[in-house]
């Protein structure tokens, strides 16, 4: 009898920065903002004779009376709640549970009460010992994987996966990345030798997206760029593939670092790829804090001037933003604040510093005795589990409120968007003027009602579109970067809403009164702290 | 007879206007109105299709496909349906625009909630 495996990759504790839960919050059926690749991974890693079923709980709900066997459950940080509540529920069914993933591989004390089988680290090198060991039903309580080459991968198996609900597609090209920034946990899971995917395996995945009708997909790289010669080849592959699209092309978005700026032939490939938006950790103006962080990337460079070279090659910019470092002191905000306006970035993904576990910022936080939680998950972007240097947890929470709902005042918003599209460069890729144009898909249109909805939703939000609308007007080939913006505001908004942090008034005041209180010289406040982890990043 | 027609009054349910003749040959007051307003509403959407699309306005045919003939992506979506919205004060659903793929669509759209 063939064997079964349902996968599940469980729903979030709470709305992100990259999420798309603005569908669910505005009642209209859940989607998701790029499409999960573990499960699908994991299933094309399945021997062909399995039956192999996936759940995506970001929109659909898990069936809890599956008939499958083996019960396979993957997620990061802020999926572990839901992933453990979900294990429990399975194996009181009877259900043997396997569970890997980031959280499982980074913090497996947390899930190993939780299942029957653990796997730590990255699947492919031990996909054929695994599966052979369940259908001799003669499997081990842990499995730990090496780190694997990516030479030659397999397909994922997209096919399984409720893709009309997905925004994007996603590709991974590499794993890994060569800097240590102190709060990171990629590194801790998947090294800092990155390891390169085959151009040929990309492009038969790209193949499989376009087929599906992706016409947006994320290269979920932890950093694109950053081995420059591997780089300016997946870049010319993608270049020639989306060249080769004969129903309109598709746009790519990833993450890299800031220092990608200083390679000319890099940006260039990066726009004639079809690169139309790049996650940049930006973090802070603050040198000392990125110093002390080792953002060494960071240090020493014109941040607005480098983000501008993006810019200049049509690629727009969303940029990480984070608060509580052992510099930051009450002067923060309003430094972030007026950084923030000086740059043509619309969306930054605004959270509080957060040690996660396995990170030696985790480590340092403990060795001084501030850690607050032990490295469990944090709710909401703007709390933290680190005792702050400067900054009481009260001072952090009005400040961050202070500067977030005045980031995203519409006006302000506005502002950005619209410095954006005036310093956007021509493109000269994929999508310059007169290129073709792709039909709209189905969860698109209903993205671009829920902007609609948010365009009438007041005065200031009407305002604010004819202002971008303008600008746009002027500059058509922005559009597709505009759309991502304005889609992501939505999604702030609903985030800021769905957690209690939208309160617009706050955003007309100049100062932070809380802080100007608190910050009389008297020191800080130690106060304990309920976790919560900065989802600041796609990867987060 | 648009001239000759005075303020409209009801009759049991049926339009009379003073010195028209009734007549089941000419369209009645009502059916005037609403057509006027239908040219208008049509007008004013084939206005929006031109400002977005960039196309000049005699060019644009019913049978045109708003995404290959006139290069209606994404973000001229939103544009053209917001702007629909605001000319026309209707507001136009997800699933009604996801059924839009050409001009006439878009017109047939209009006439039935106009």
């Amino acid at each position: 009898m063939a064997r079964s495996l349902y996968l599940i990759n469980p729903r979030p504790s709470a709305p992100s920065y990259f999420g798309a839960e603005i569908f669910e919050h505005s009642g209209r059926a859940p989607a998701h903002a790029i499409a999960d690749l573990a499960t699908v991974t994991v299933a094309a890693l399945a021997p062909p004779d399995w039956r192999v079923t996936i759940c995506e709980e970001h929109v659909e709900e898990v069936d809890l009376d599956t008939e499958a066997e083996f019960i396979g459950l993957t997620g990061k940080i802020n999926q572990g709640p839901r992933m453990i509540a979900l294990a429990d529920e399975f194996r009181r069914r009877g259900k043997t549970v396997l569970i890997g993933g980031p959280y499982a591989s980074l913090s497996p004390e947390a899930v190993r009460p939780h299942c029957d089988i653990l796997v730590r680290g990255e699947l492919e090198g031990i996909a054929a010992e695994l599966f052979a060991d369940l259908e001799s039903s003669a499997w081990k309580d842990e499995y730990v994987a090496e780190k694997p080459d990516l030479g030659s991968t397999v397909v994922p198996r997209y096919d399984l996966y409720p893709n009309h609900r997905a925004m994007s597609g996603c590709v991974q090209t590499s794993r890994g990345c060569p800097f240590e920034c102190e709060f990171c946990d990629v590194i801790q899971y998947l090294g800092r030798k990155q390891r390169h995917k085959s151009v040929e395996c990309i492009v038969a995945e790209l193949d499989a997206l376009y087929d599906i009708g992706y016409r947006a997909v994320f290269l979920a790289d932890d950093n694109l760029t950053v081995y420059r010669k591997r780089a300016k080849a997946i870049l010319a592959g993608i270049r020639d593939w989306n060249a080769a699209r004969t129903d309109g092309p598709v746009a790519f978005h990833t993450q890299v670092s800031i220092d990608a700026a200083r390679d000319p032939e890099i940006m260039r490939l990066c726009a004639e790829a079809g690169l139309v938006r790049v996650f940049i950790g930006i973090e802070t103006p603050n040198e000392e804090s990125l110093k002390e962080t080792k953002k060494r990337q960071n240090v020493g460079v014109d941040l607005v001037e480098q983000v501008g070279v993006f810019l200049a090659h049509g690629i727009s910019v969303t940029g990480g933003m984070i608060v509580g470092f052992d510099h930051d002191g009450p002067s923060i905000f309003q430094t972030q604040f007026d950084f923030a306006m000086a740059t043509p970035i619309p969306i930054f993904t605004l959270g509080a510093l957060v040690a996660p576990a396995a990170t030696p910022l985790f480590d340092r936080m403990k060795s001084e005795g501030r850690l607050v939680t032990n490295g469990e998950e944090v709710i909401g972007v703007w709390d933290t589990n680190i005792d702050l240097s400067l900054l009481t947890r009260e001072q952090l929470q009005a400040g961050l409120k202070w500067l977030g709902n005045r980031l995203y005042s519409p006006r302000n918003f506005a502002r950005r968007t619209v410095a954006m599209i005036e310093r956007m460069g021509p493109q000269i890729g994929p999508f310059r003027p007169g290129h073709q144009a792709s039909r709209t898909r189905p969860v698109e249109i209903e993205a671009l009602g829920l902007i609609r909805k948010l365009i009438k939703s007041g005065p200031e939000e009407k305002a604010m579109w004819r202002e971008i609308s303008d600008a746009m007007a002027e500059k058509p080939e922005t559009g597709p970067m505009v759309m991502m913006s304005l889609f992501s505001y939505a999604q702030v908004r609903c985030l800021y809403e769905s957690c209690h942090y939208w309160e617009p008034r706050i955003s007309e005041q100049q100062s932070i009164p809380l802080l100007a209180s608190l910050d009389s010289g008297s020191g800080r406040r130690r106060l304990p702290i309920v976790g919560g982890r900065a989802a600041n990043s796609p990867e987060a | 007879l648009i001239a000759a027609a005075g303020s409209p009054t009801v009759d049991a349910g049926r339009e009379h206007h003073e010195g028209e003749e009734s007549s089941d040959l000419l369209p009645r007051r009502g059916e005037i109105d609403r057509r006027e307003k239908l040219m208008s509403m049509k007008d004013k959407v084939l206005d929006v299709i031109s400002k977005v699309s960039g196309a000049a306005r005699e060019t644009i045919e019913e049978q045109m496909d708003l995404v290959a003939d006139l290069g209606i992506d994404s973000p001229k979506a939103l544009k053209l349906l917001v702007e629909l919205e605001d000319a026309l004060g209707l507001e136009i659903p997800d699933e009604a625009a996801a059924g839009m793929e050409t001009v006439a669509d878009v017109l047939a759209w209009v006439e039935k909630a106009a």
